[in-house]
């Protein structure tokens, strides 16, 4: 199996989970939230982020919701289930024993 | 807002549903805002906004109405998969599944090394049986066009196909058939051949001159056969095979010309077989190949050639192409119905049976112990592949995480399930790759015999069947091993993995549930295989004790053939005196006699008589054996004569004759009263009987009691005996002296069979001992295996319980309770196995219920014991793990989690 794509969908699901973990928020502010944390090196296009919102939706790990301000456009708001935090962290760590596993086998901490 | 980018959208992607797009609508909507906030014209945020809806294909995939598989290919390079790119994509992933597979192995050298070589046990048993199986029954001879060969044999209703013809009749049947089909004729016999300065015993077919024209077989060197050969009086030739003109010849080129002794006739070779040319009958290898014409002088049987009584040549035909086997059939039922004399009746007819494989008629009895054999092995394969699903499911556990992480990245089951496969293949193909190295190894050391004790020469090779069989086992091997560890995977919802940490007790109890019933497989399987051995075990312990006088390594015999030393009947009767004059004065030997056939022994003369034809008259048609034996024949098998007198030197040629009858006899022919002394007519001959012998077995170990007439050989001359000695020293003591004796008589004449009657028993039981013996080895393979799953399963189930087991031992529980309760588990896998396989015990071997004898497949005892064995094994396979868990240290256990 080729980890690659899978790391790639897969890192980028934790980051849509890690963006949701304080605050509910719509789908252009995630994309800026994860674009800001990362440097602007993680970037979502449109055409990938709302398919994988609707998908982390569907498994039951965020819920949206169409909030109305007034004088504004409705927007589409999405928040953390319990489901989704369990899985927050459940992959944190998974991803951390990963992590620590490709510096210690690519040797990717020279230091 | 200057753009409505709903519009926009629902314009570009009319098929998106309102409300996404309405989101998505909005994203565009911020994008340009914040373009503009950053600086930009209008025009150039309006790019950059529509330019995010690149990949809009993607979007149309609405995630709320796709499959979740699908969904995963919303990201780029696996997007959008038309069929075509899809092959593609699973082309590369195969190739990385592969070379993921062989990372994990030199990863886990251990772990591939331990499935490796229980795949290479599983699949090289299957190898080792089908190579042999081929080799015996099922390759053609290698030989043009061998679906054009057939066997001639002469065929009756009441007695089916009969193989042997006479020369005469040989002819008849080849011109008769000339305008269909060209017909040879073969007939095999051991001979010595002897150069300056080495000699050999070897198998020598005796043959038409057109033999090998006839099979197309092209000579290695030298012109071969010409047709004159086949005349009378022609200058004696020989064609060697390949290994002779190697071994006696040195493969010498010049070796046309050159001169040979066989049974002391000098011969010139005309040719040198191929070498992948052993004869045309199956199993006996050919060294040497000579006319028909010449095997009159070698026997100092002139008449041979004329006598239309001697049947004893067998007849092979090739076809010409666009001829039918129906047509040479009726052409020579009509041509030879005369010419065949008394034998042919309205029920009379010749058969032409394919005979691509050649002659048969010494194989044809291993098909069915194969073929057991094939189905036993069979089931070890289940056992294997049971055993290592197992392995790999043990450690997908342990790799657990990894398959959680590659799932929650979004690795769909499909792809996770289709590279446990490619991992499984890899090392079955692995695992099958020694097994066909290692099978064919061990199919040639598999020495098999004819039904007579000769051994069969057989050549077992890797040929494109044999690969091909190989293939079709790893194939299946490969998807029973990745199939059963992806059912588990199949369990592994990632939201599950994750709400239940590592070792989801869920999970786990889904994965062990697996485990258990591959367990269940295996001990059932096992079972199966126990039973059927412990079925052939009895079956043989009841045959070798059908008769106790039978088995005795006291008793030795040999066979003298006075024919190899061109003895005539005169000749003969005095040999035979002075032989046994000789054999009883060795030291040692307490009793010596001759006899025609020994007990258990197939073959031997037999009466046919119709209904009434004999004295006392008895309304059926009848059959009994008829055994020329020597005075002390009885005495020397120790078969006890019931009444009556043994023979003597003075029943001679020229006295009244005499017999001595079985007990089956005596009861047919006079149930009430006393046969001593009565006269038994059997159409002209008359005999006295002069005593009751005891029943044995005649033919074979199986047989239904027979009735059987003794005759003394001085009445009934046979021209080969064998001599019967009873002994009180060691077997190669009294071989030396029946040797010394022999050559006292005649330095020259051969004494051959030389065993005891144990051996000979041996031979006579060489397929029973064969078929238990091999099935008692698998099964005993099986028990390992299944015992290794169960050790594997309980093992697993104590770690996975280790925190219970410190919460109860915390609690004050005894360790004998811990110890009990994990008995339990493993009691009740055996049991549930133990159940199943007990009734498919009862199911399967209903099939091989001809192949015992004096016991039914239904014996409880086997039934009984088996069952006891295997809940044994389980038990102490259980009981190992059990304990090392009761020996845990509370505290830490509990602690631990």
């Amino acid at each position: 199996m080729a980890p690659k794509d899978d790391l790639k969908k897969g890192g980028a699901e934790l980051m849509v989970l890690a963006a949701l973990e304080d605050a509910p928020r719509h789908g252009y502010d995630i994309a800026r939230e994860i674009d800001s944390r990362s440097g602007g090196v993680l970037r979502f296009h449109v055409a990938s982020l709302y398919p994988m919102l609707y998908r982390l939706e569907r498994r039951g790990w965020i819920t949206g919701r169409w909030v109305e301000k007034t004088g504004q456009r409705r927007r589409r708001y999405y928040r953390l289930t319990p489901e989704g935090r369990r899985m927050l962290i459940a992959q944190r760590s998974e991803w951390r024993t990963l992590i620590e596993a490709l510096n210690r086998a690519a040797g990717l901490e020279s230091a | 807002m200057s753009h409505d980018w709903y519009v926009l959208v629902r314009a570009r992607l009319p098929q998106l549903p309102a409300d996404v797009a309405e989101e998505v609508a909005q994203h565009l909507a911020d994008l340009y805002a914040e373009a503009l906030r950053g600086g930009a014209k209008p025009a150039e945020a309006a790019a950059a906004a529509e330019a995010a809806l690149r990949d809009e294909a993607a979007l149309l995939e609405d995630p709320r109405s796709t499959p979740r598989s699908a969904a995963s290919g919303w990201q780029a390079g696996q997007s959008h998969t038309n069929a075509d790119q899809r092959g593609g994509a699973m082309f590369v992933n195969l190739r990385r599944d592969v070379m993921y597979a062989l990372r994990m192995m030199r990863r886990q050298p251990g772990f591939a090394a331990v499935t490796i070589l229980t795949l290479a046990l599983g699949i090289g048993v299957n190898v080792a049986v089908f190579a042999v199986m081929r080799a015996a029954l099922l390759a053609s001879i290698p030989v043009p066009r061998p679906e054009q060969l057939v066997s001639i044999v002469t065929w009756t209703a009441s007695n089916g196909d009969h193989t042997d013809f006479s020369y005469p009749l040989y002819v008849d049947a080849r011109d008769a058939a000339a305008p269909l089909a060209k017909v040879a004729a073969y007939s095999a016999w051991t001979v010595g051949v002897a150069t300056p300065d080495q000699r050999e015993r070897v198998t020598a077919e005796f043959t038409t001159s057109n033999y090998f024209q006839v099979l197309g077989v092209q000579m290695r060197v030298g012109p071969g056969f010409s047709g004159p050969d086949e005349r009378r009086g022609a200058a004696a030739v020989a064609i060697v095979s390949d290994g002779l003109w190697r071994s006696m010849f040195r493969s010498d080129p010049d070796v046309v010309g050159r001169s040979i002794l066989v049974d002391g006739q000098a011969v010139t070779i005309t040719g040198v077989a191929p070498a992948s040319f052993t004869g045309f009958v199956r199993g006996q290898r050919a060294d040497i190949w000579i006319p028909v014409s010449q095997y009159a002088p070698l026997l100092h049987d002139r008449d041979l050639l004329d006598r239309r009584t001697t049947s004893w040549l067998f007849l092979v035909a090739r076809l010409d192409a666009g001829r039918g086997r129906d047509q040479l059939e009726r052409v020579l039922t009509n041509a030879l119905r005369g010419s065949a004399g008394a034998e042919a009746g309205s029920d009379w007819a010749v058969h032409a049976n394919p005979a691509p494989q050649g002659d048969d008629s010494l194989v044809a009895d291993l098909d069915k112990p194969l073929q057991l054999l094939m189905m036993v092995v069979g089931l070890i394969l289940v056992i294997t592949a049971a055993n290592v699903a197992n392995l790999l499911l043990a450690r997908s556990c342990s790799r657990q995480s990894e398959i959680a992480i590659r799932q929650s990245l979004g690795a769909s089951r499909g792809r996770i399930v289709q590279q446990l496969i490619v991992e499984a293949a890899v090392l079955a193909a692995a695992g099958g790759v020694s097994a066909l190295v290692a099978g064919t190894w061990v199919a040639r050391l598999f020495e098999l015999r004819t039904i007579g004790g000769g051994a069969l020469a057989l050549s077992v090779r890797p040929d494109t069947m044999v690969v091909a069989f190989t293939a079709a086992v790893v194939v299946g091997a490969a998807l029973l091993n990745g199939l059963i560890p992806a059912m588990g995977v199949r369990r592994l919802a990632p939201s599950e993995v994750i709400k239940h940490g590592r070792d989801g007790s869920r999970v786990a109890a889904g994965r062990g549930r697996l485990r258990a019933t591959l367990t269940i497989v295996q001990i059932a399987l096992s079972l199966v295989l126990i039973i059927g051995s412990g079925l052939f075990l009895r079956s043989l312990a009841r045959i070798r004790a059908v008769d106790p006088s039978i088995v005795s390594n006291s008793r030795i015999a040999a066979t003298l053939n006075t024919t190899l030393r061109g003895y005539d009947e005169a000749r003969g009767r005095q040999f035979y005196d002075r032989v046994l004059d000789a054999v009883s004065r060795q030291p040692g030997i307490q009793s010596a006699a001759l006899g025609y056939v020994l007990p258990a022994t197939p073959g031997g003369m037999r009466n046919n008589l119709p209904p009434r034809s004999t004295t006392p008259s008895i309304d059926e048609p009848l059959e009994y054996d008829l055994v020329p034996v020597s005075p002390r024949f009885f005495q020397t098998t120790d078969l006890p004569l019931l009444a009556g007198r043994d023979f003597e030197p003075s029943d001679s040629s020229t006295s009244p004759p005499v017999i001595i009858i079985n007990e089956r006899m005596r009861a047919r022919f006079w149930p009430t009263g006393d046969a001593i002394g009565q006269t038994f007519r059997a159409w002209t001959d008359s005999y006295t009987v002069v005593g009751i012998a005891r029943d044995t077995k005649y033919r074979s170990l199986r047989e239904k009691p027979r009735m059987v007439m003794y005759l003394p050989l001085t009445q009934l001359h046979r021209d080969t005996v064998n001599v019967i000695v009873k002994t009180s020293l060691p077997a190669d003591a009294t071989t030396a002296a029946l040797r010394e004796a022999v050559r006292g008589v005649d330095p020259a004449m051969p004494l051959y069979n030389v065993r005891t009657f144990a051996e000979h028993l041996d031979r006579a039981l060489y397929f029973d001992r064969l078929r238990a013996r091999l099935i008692s080895w698998l099964a005993a393979l099986a028990l390992a295996l299944a015992a290794i799953g169960i050790y594997g399963v309980v093992s697993y189930d104590v770690t996975q319980r280790t925190r219970e087991v410190g919460i109860r031992l915390a609690l004050g529980a005894q360790r004998r309770e811990i110890l009990a309760m994990l008995l339990g588990t493993g009691a009740r896998l055996a049991l549930v196995g133990v159940v199943i396989g007990t009734v498919l015990a009862l199911w399967l071997t209903r099939g091989v219920a001809s192949q015992l004898y004096g016991i039914t497949p239904h014996d409880p005892l086997t039934l009984a014991v088996g069952a006891a064995i295997l809940f044994a094994v389980a038990l102490a396979a259980t009981y190992i793990p059990a304990r090392r868990a009761t020996r845990i240290d509370p505290m830490s256990a509990v602690r631990s989690e």
